[in-house]
């Protein structure tokens, strides 16, 4: 399918899920439920003709036709009567506890308005971040295997090796480092993969969890979401480097060395907002490998979307979207509940607009080229 | 006197000699390890996978020794009960994205524009919406379901469990296998099999996805397996934690998600944060509070356990 044919069906989805959403919207507005318990049939079939009990009028027609039609048996419809009434004060009850609940926790429009802003805007720091952050953390993945470092079983058996045969304080000293590095590499890699609410819960009795800086910095590191796409990334790093034009460029002597320390390439550069390698082999990996990785920028925001509802729902954060979408799923405001879904479906299918939009206007640049 | 000097330091010389031969023997040893490990490198995800196991194998030996019976009973069910729904999730998505890839290519070359337009939107649509928005909507359903009684036992709500898990982790595998098809298809044995009457449904089946991308849906199925296990926990701990007074009653099965919801788990949680600013507090974490720091454990460790091994199969096969 063409990109522009992707244009006009994500305008299409997004007509038709309004319409399904305004449709549900309206058909779930607050109203009186009937109470559950444990009554007959007889019960419920006369409450549906909205028998009322409590009627005197009612009552004594009731009576009169149970008489008449049951004779000396008409005891158990009188029953079925008595039943009656209980069944509505129960319903009476049951329906005005829910509504009162229901009602208090309701929010206005313009509540939900603010929270839905304020989550937009907490998703494009943390997407901006995550997009800065994968595309850093890729090409350090990327330089680092390039420089063939070996394993870090067999790293650390050599340095044990270094030890033994020459037990000198540096060959020791540089053993415990490495030994350190790994360790601490390993326990980054376990903070990276874990749950946002692990993060959160651990340190909750010593920060304020809930402040928006909080939630943006478990939105980038949480939820395996950076390093998950910083590892995607790489892999595109590393297939575009296996392709013949790379080989090529480096037989016509092309800088290709991934030494960072006396070599061409700079920590400077690794780090910098916009990257840029001129005159380095990478420049020319790197470029094509970012065009690959912004078609997986959709699944991406879908990921990182979720990533922050996680947050917001699992530590309880007052005041915010996904909190709001858990309490009108509980007091089962379903209205607002379609609104909220439908808020953030608008949101992730803005981010595949803009993704394919812009994948669109660089296959045109690179066609006019 | 000279001749005690004498015996010392011939003793001397000995231990010198013996630490020399000691140390050459040893270095012999670590370069023979170290050759045998260099070889590792192809091996990189099967031995995650026994890290795994050894991982896992260790936290039960350690909870068998120092956690009280009934919380490790209850952490045993809860990890088989995640790790069913994890392989059925696994297993119902890699079918049903074989079946809908399958449907929308040969839609496709059939020509069948109406039948592909429609499945391709309801797959965009599944995509569009965030999995654990899906999947909590999916939950919702699944407690109104045991609420009116039509869900009786553990297993059919673990079945609807994944079955909602499958549908939101669907689209990406959908993806990958239309992403075979479609670079086998640029392929002159497309062409060639085509002209010698081979039938489109064996192509695709048999050639592209079972014989040429085998390797590519065990890295996807390890993925979704890891996706399951990520979206099951949030959801169950989201709904442990936020819709606790009502689905309690109705009785999820558990699983690590909601053992993680747990109070007690909740404390032990805690405990890590405490012993970040009281460091003296730290090993009680591996014999008081077991069974939090058990559960987030197991979590993490599999997630990122997963992700080696998927890491290490891709860059073996360049994925």
């Amino acid at each position: 399918m063409s990109r522009q044919n992707l244009l006009r069906e994500h305008l299409g989805s997004v007509v038709f899920v309004s319409l399904v959403m305004l449709f549900l919207f309206f058909t779930q507005r607050p109203a009186h439920r009937v109470a559950q318990g444990s009554f007959p049939d007889e019960v419920r079939i006369l409450a549906e003709m909205n028998a009322d009990a409590q009627d005197p009028f009612q009552n004594r027609l009731f009576d009169d036709f149970a008489h008449t039609l049951a004779g000396k048996d008409s005891s158990k419809f009188l029953r079925v009567w008595q039943q009656l009434k209980k069944f509505n004060r129960a319903q009476m009850q049951v329906s005005e506890r829910e509504l009162r609940q229901k009602m208090a926790n309701r929010r206005s429009f313009a509540e939900l308005l603010i929270m839905y802003l304020n989550f937009i805007l907490i998703y494009l720091i943390v997407m901006a971040v995550t997009y800065y952050g994968v595309q850093t953390l890729g090409i350090y993945f990327f330089v680092r295997k390039k420089q063939g470092h070996p394993l870090p079983v067999v790293a650390l058996l050599q340095a044990l090796r270094r030890v033994t045969e020459d037990s000198t304080w540096v060959n020791i000293r540089r053993l415990l480092r490495l030994a350190f590095q790994y360790f601490a590499a390993f326990l980054g890699y376990l903070i990276l993969f874990s749950p946002a609410y692990v993060i959160a819960y651990s340190i909750k009795s010593d920060f304020n969890t809930e402040s928006v800086l909080f939630m943006i910095l478990l939105g980038v590191i949480s939820n395996a979401v950076l390093i998950t796409y910083a590892n995607k990334f790489y892999h595109l790093l590393l297939n575009e480097s296996r392709k013949g034009y790379v080989r090529t460029a480096i037989v016509k002597n092309l800088e290709s060395s991934y030494r960072l320390r006396g070599g061409t390439l700079r920590w400077r550069q690794l780090l910098a907002l916009r990257k840029n390698f001129d005159g380095h082999v990478l420049q020319h990996i790197f470029m094509n490998a970012r065009y690959q990785y912004l078609a997986t920028f959709k699944e991406q925001a879908a990921f990182l979307i979720t990533g922050l509802i996680i947050i917001e729902m699992a530590l309880n954060i007052h005041e915010h979207l996904s909190y709001e979408l858990l309490q009108q799923l509980l007091y089962k405001n379903y209205d607002l509940v379609v609104l909220i879904v439908w808020g953030i479906f608008l949101l992730v299918k803005a981010t595949e607009f803009f993704t394919d939009w812009l994948l669109l206007r660089w296959e045109k640049r690179l066609e006019t080229q | 006197m000279n001749g005690k000097k004498k015996e010392n330091h011939s003793s001397g010389r000995t231990s010198a000699v013996r630490r020399h031969e000691m140390r050459s023997s040893l270095s012999r040893i670590l370069r023979d390890l170290i050759r045998r490990a260099e070889k590792l490198e192809a091996y990189k995800a099967q031995i995650w996978l026994g890290l795994w196991a050894g991982g896992l194998l260790f936290v039960w030996l350690w909870d068998f020794l120092f956690l009280n019976a009934p919380e490790r009973a209850m952490l045993q069910i809860a990890f088989g009960n995640s790790m069913f729904i994890a392989s059925v999730v696994a297993i119902w998505t890699m079918v049903l994205g074989w079946l809908l890839a399958f449907a929308l290519e040969f839609w496709e070359v059939r020509e069948k524009t109406f039948l592909k337009t429609v499945g391709q939107f309801a797959l965009n649509l599944i995509r569009s919406l965030p999995q654990i928005v899906g999947v909590l909507l999916g939950y919702v359903w699944i407690t109104y379901l045991m609420d009116q009684g039509r869900l009786a036992g553990s297993v059919s709500a673990m079945l609807w469990m994944a079955f909602f898990l499958s549908l939101f982790i669907l689209p990406e595998v959908v993806d990958m296998l239309r992403e075979r098809i479609r670079h086998f298809r640029q392929s002159d044995f497309y062409n060639a099999m085509r002209v010698l009457g081979i039938a489109e449904w064996r192509i695709i089946n048999d050639d592209i996805l079972w014989k040429n991308s085998r390797i590519h849906l065990l890295n996807k199925t390890i993925a979704v397996f890891a996706s399951a296990i990520f979206l099951q926990c949030s959801v169950d701990f989201i709904i442990s934690v936020g819709l606790s007074t009502r689905v309690s009653a109705l009785n999820l099965p558990t699983t690590l998600g909601s053992l993680l919801a747990n109070i007690d788990s909740k404390q032990d949680i805690l405990a890590i944060g405490y012993s970040l600013t009281h460091p003296w507090y730290f090993p009680n974490l591996f014999f008081v509070h077991l069974q939090g720091i058990s559960v987030a454990f197991v979590i993490i460790f599999t997630l990122f356990a997963l992700f080696k091994m998927t890491n290490a199969l891709a860059e073996r096969f360049h994925l």
